[in-house]
């Protein structure tokens, strides 16, 4: 076996390795790290992914020197050598591009930071949702999970609002133009109150029509609250920054846009007591009222007392009174009624009177005139009559008086 | 203070639960701040009590409604089960 002196075997290696038409002129795709710049102007960084890493090293003039930084993924073309002197394996890069995923990132965080400029993520502009909203629009796939979790929270938590739902491919060419068809849709829906965008997890690449310029400015500009559940908690997309609420899922965004039933449940038991404590108060504090006024009339009684006892004199007083009068009448009564029998006829004939009248006519004589000898005339005791003829008529001869 | 000012022209049952529940929550706040004859009184605690129950009833016998715009609205009908 022959024995080599390091550099003549590192010298077969770069041979080697300079011979190989693949390592001649490739392309690897990686993450910057530990990018240096010596005094020479050189460039010297590593590449790496999951698995492995590489050194790099770029020599002046370099094309595209800028985008070498650390964290950034790029491609980078070039050749696969070693370097005798320290015996490392290194790529020796011609020039570099962006990932495309880089790209897109850049991409998107220069749309954002115009976005953000113009005042679309301003937290001041964010409307507050309504406490019960009537009907929740929805803008998801009808396809996988998402539309059947929104669906589940609003029945379990407010089944009092109603779901409409604007379904729209969330993915590919076609998800912008269908997203926001879905959200003018739902804004012409009158008894909407709040709409939600929704959309399960994806890559960047995936979720590309939610970071959409069209559709982050069709959700600034929406008449009814949007409330954004895009992806995982991870993900924040354009969309959910101009979003009114943002919520990290679509079962979240679902949970923050309706009440809780069984909290507004409790809040009414609550009210109930409060109705009944409050009237109660008002009932007792009635009846205090009426309490007071009573002991004040107790507290009065003996004013009363007085008042009644001198209606009661008075009442004494006029009963006697009455009493008096009413015996005096009957004394006066009696007296009438003595005089009055005295007048009474019998009581005369019983003394020994008589009443003569004429038989014929029944006619009382009072005077000589009124009879003539041989009238027939009648004449009353007090126990009989007695029928008589006269004999003869003589005046009373004139007294002189 | 009768029925007809607390909800007008409206029977209680036709109301809103934001309606309802705005409602309830004023008769509270008008008999906290007193100044009611007993009759008044008495009158918001019944109205109050009344909407109380249909606010209740509304929460407990609601179901889900859906509907696919441009498709005929639907009536959940698996409330109970999934519940």
């Amino acid at each position: 076996m022959s024995v080599y002196s390091i550099a003549e075997i590192t010298t077969f290696i770069k041979l080697h390795l300079e011979n190989e038409p693949v390592l001649r002129n490739l392309s690897i795709k990686g993450e910057v790290s530990n990018a240096t710049v010596s005094a020479a102007g050189h460039v010297y960084f590593t590449l790496k992914d999951t698995a492995a890493q590489i050194r790099c090293v770029m020599f002046r003039p370099q094309r595209n020197r800028h985008l070498v930084e650390a964290g950034v993924s790029l491609i980078a073309h070039g050749s696969i050598s070693i370097y005798e002197a320290r015996g490392d394996l290194q790529f020796y890069v011609e020039d570099v591009v962006s990932d495309g995923s880089g790209a897109l990132a850049a991409e998107l965080e220069a749309l954002r930071s115009a976005l953000e400029a113009e005042g679309l993520f301003e937290p001041s502009r964010k409307r507050s949702l309504p406490p019960f909203p009537r009907a929740i629009g929805v803008v998801t796939s009808v396809q996988g999970a998402v539309l059947h979790d929104i669906q589940n929270v609003l029945r379990r938590r407010y089944p009092l609002t109603k779901l409409r739902i604007a379904p729209t491919t969330v993915q590919g060419q076609d998800a912008v133009t269908g997203v926001l068809e879905s959200i003018q849709k739902l804004n012409r829906e009158p008894d909407i109150d709040v709409i939600i965008i929704a959309r399960g997890g994806g890559s960047l690449e995936d979720l590309a029509a939610f970071n959409d310029e069209r559709v982050v400015r069709a959700i600034h500009g929406s008449k009814t609250p949007i409330v954004s559940g895009i992806g995982h908690e991870t993900d924040t997309t354009l969309s959910d920054m101009a979003a009114d609420v943002r919520a990290p899922t679509p079962s979240a965004a679902a949970e923050v846009s309706v009440p809780s039933a069984d909290n507004l449940l409790r809040q009414i038991i609550e009210m109930t007591y409060m109705l009944g404590s409050e009237f109660g108060a008002i009932v007792s504090q009635r009846s205090q009222s009426i309490q007071s006024a009573r002991s004040q009339l107790e507290s009065g009684k003996p004013q009363f007392t007085r008042l009644y006892q001198q209606i009661d004199d008075l009442l004494q007083v006029s009963f006697k009174s009455i009493k008096a009068n009413y015996m005096f009448q009957v004394e006066a009564i009696h007296s009438l009624r003595s005089r009055l029998e005295t007048l009474n006829p019998d009581h005369v004939l019983g003394r020994g009177y008589s009443v003569v009248t004429i038989e014929s006519t029944g006619e009382v004589i009072k005077g000589h005139k009124q009879v003539t000898q041989g009238s027939n005339i009648t004449a009353t005791t007090h126990d009989g009559t007695i029928h008589a003829m006269v004999t003869k008529v003589s005046p009373v001869e004139s007294s002189g008086l | 203070m009768d029925d007809h000012t607390q909800y007008p022209n409206q029977n209680i049952d036709d109301l809103s639960f934001e309606e309802t529940y705005s409602l309830l929550t004023e008769s509270i706040k008008q008999l906290e701040e007193g100044g009611l004859t007993l009759s008044e009184a008495t009158q918001l605690y019944l109205s109050g009590i009344s909407l109380a129950n249909h606010a209740s009833e509304m929460l407990s016998k609601a179901e889900l409604q859906i509907k696919t715009l441009s498709q005929p609205e639907l009536v959940d009908q698996n409330h109970d089960d999934e519940d």
